[in-house]
């Protein structure tokens, strides 16, 4: 089967002492038989990272086949949406990423719901973190899921450790919200997850390199799920969700 | 021997709940060979018949389970006297302590004079670590600056954070506290316990699966994706904690 991880990191990036070249996620994709991964920043672009985009870029170019690019933007800068314009119409990037505790904004703060209704535009993803910290509870979607009806919004991490039951609940309530399984420590709760919200609403990702991609399959190979869910949830869901993207706008060339 | 260093037995008010036949059945299902168990906080609230059962299970099955207590530092001398009661007249070999769910801070007074009195009668000490507010990985620190006759083993690798934010007070304490030690379940990030592997050696990192919140097999899948000496990961799957509770008794006062 084709495997995409749908939440990776590739950045070398001092301040968090976390070093991870491309060539760290690929060997563990190899290692883990996963054939694609998306990709992204730890730190945002422009405020913490200004080359964040260009370093995702030159990332992808070296692995056109294997990484999917992500941009991490931070939604408080002035030239945000441009910078998200030029990612996805002339960069090619497929989706957003918000990690709000480095954003210092939740998920309602009205930067961010502007942002990712300019994802929206595009029919690209936004990926929150989403986890125990106080940004990022999985309640603080409800807002954004209402105001931006029409975004695809992917909750990582499925609410952390202590708030999966809430992650779950805030996905029954809105459907343009799903999770990825990146770093869940719960096995039993992503099997929840899957008979709540059904497999479609289930992303697989690792959030390697730190997160070891082989031992975040095994977690999903022990759910011991019929051959359609983990098709789904290995592949296809993400596959649906980044065929929609399109890199056009008005008055801009598609890159 | 694989060892799992932390289960619980026991039907607990917080919603999780495991026999020790269901440990077993896990246990086989996994390989493991040995587990240390501990009481959940039933619905009475009264952690001592707990401990009896525990010690009950542990005589039952010598081979397989290692009982600890669980007390709760808050009832003063009565938790001193349980502790006492638990190691010398139960037979229990360790103590746990869950300032979570029990609903008090690890680093107050009473606290520390218990983990002290566990360091006297000659067993370790297993936090439920990570806690924001009760029991984070700096708070524990402090503990064990008060408690250096007693070893600590943290679990959840000392934080519980799903952005690595925590890591570094979890790193920083097993720095400067030589008595403090962590349990790998439910850890963020593989390379955290590779990187205190290789900061603080393979004999400070142990096989912890805290089951039944975390799942016990996939937590000794997560050992076993540690990028290490294959020479040393006998270490963390079990022999760090025989070692731990040797040496421990062996500095009993």
């Amino acid at each position: 089967m084709h495997i995409i991880d749908s939440h990776t990191h590739v950045d070398e990036y001092e301040a968090f002492g976390w070093f991870d070249p491309p060539e760290a996620i690929i060997e563990l994709l190899d290692e883990a038989g996963i054939e694609q991964a998306v990709v992204m920043t730890y730190a945002d672009a422009p405020v913490l990272e200004p080359d964040a985009l260009q370093y995702i870029r030159d990332a992808c170019k070296r692995y056109p086949d294997r990484l999917i690019p992500y941009a991490r933007i931070n939604p408080h800068a002035n030239n945000a949406a441009a910078l998200l314009e030029e990612a996805i119409v002339d960069l090619g990037m497929k989706g957003l990423k918000i990690h709000q505790e480095s954003v210092t904004a939740s998920a309602h703060h009205k930067a961010v719901v502007s942002l990712v209704k300019k994802a929206a535009e595009f029919h690209a993803p936004t990926l929150f973190h989403s986890g125990d910290e106080p940004l990022s509870l999985p309640q603080q979607f409800t807002r954004l899921a209402e105001e931006a009806p029409e975004a695809t919004i992917i909750l990582a991490h499925m609410g952390g450790y202590h708030h999966t039951d809430d992650a779950i609940r805030v996905c029954e309530k809105y459907d343009n919200l799903l999770v990825d399984t990146s770093a869940c420590p719960y096995p039993n709760k992503i099997k929840e997850a899957i008979e709540r919200l059904g497999a479609h609403r289930i992303l697989f990702g690792s959030d390697g390199p730190g997160c070891n991609p082989k031992l975040e399959l095994q977690k999903i190979r022990r759910l011991e799920l019929s051959e359609k869910e983990e098709q789904l949830v290995l592949h296809d869901n993400i596959v649906s969700i980044l065929e929609r993207v399109q890199h056009t706008a008005p008055g801009r060339r598609p890159h | 021997m694989i060892i799992d260093g932390f289960t619980m037995v026991g039907a607990s008010i917080n919603g999780y709940q495991l026999t020790a036949e269901e440990l077993l059945a896990s246990m086989s299902s996994s390989s493991i060979d040995k587990s240390v168990i501990a009481p959940v906080q039933p619905r009475t609230y009264r952690l001592e018949p707990q401990n009896e059962a525990v010690a009950v299970t542990q005589k039952r099955y010598p081979d397989r389970f290692i009982g600890f207590c669980r007390i709760d530092p808050r009832q003063g001398e009565d938790a001193m006297a349980e502790l006492r009661r638990c190691v010398l007249q139960l037979g229990l070999n360790g103590l746990v302590l869950h300032p979570m769910e029990e609903g008090y801070t690890i680093n107050d007074a009473p606290t520390i004079r218990l983990v002290r009195e566990a360091g006297s009668l000659g067993v370790p000490v297993i936090v439920a670590a990570g806690y924001p507010w009760v029991s984070h990985a700096s708070q524990i620190r402090s503990v064990a600056e008060q408690a250096e006759g007693t070893t600590i083993i943290m679990s959840h690798g000392g934080q519980i954070n799903i952005s690595g934010l925590a890591q570094a007070d979890a790193f920083l304490a097993l720095e400067t506290c030589s008595n403090l030690h962590i349990g790998t379940n439910g850890v963020y990030r593989q390379d955290f316990l590779e990187e205190c592997i290789e900061a603080f050696g393979p004999e400070r990192v142990l096989f912890t699966s805290m089951t039944p919140v975390f799942h016990q097999g996939f937590e000794l899948d997560r050992v076993h994706s540690i990028k290490m000496k294959e020479s040393d990961r006998p270490l963390v799957l079990g022999d760090n904690l025989t070692r731990i509770m040797d040496e421990a008794f062996k500095k009993a006062v």
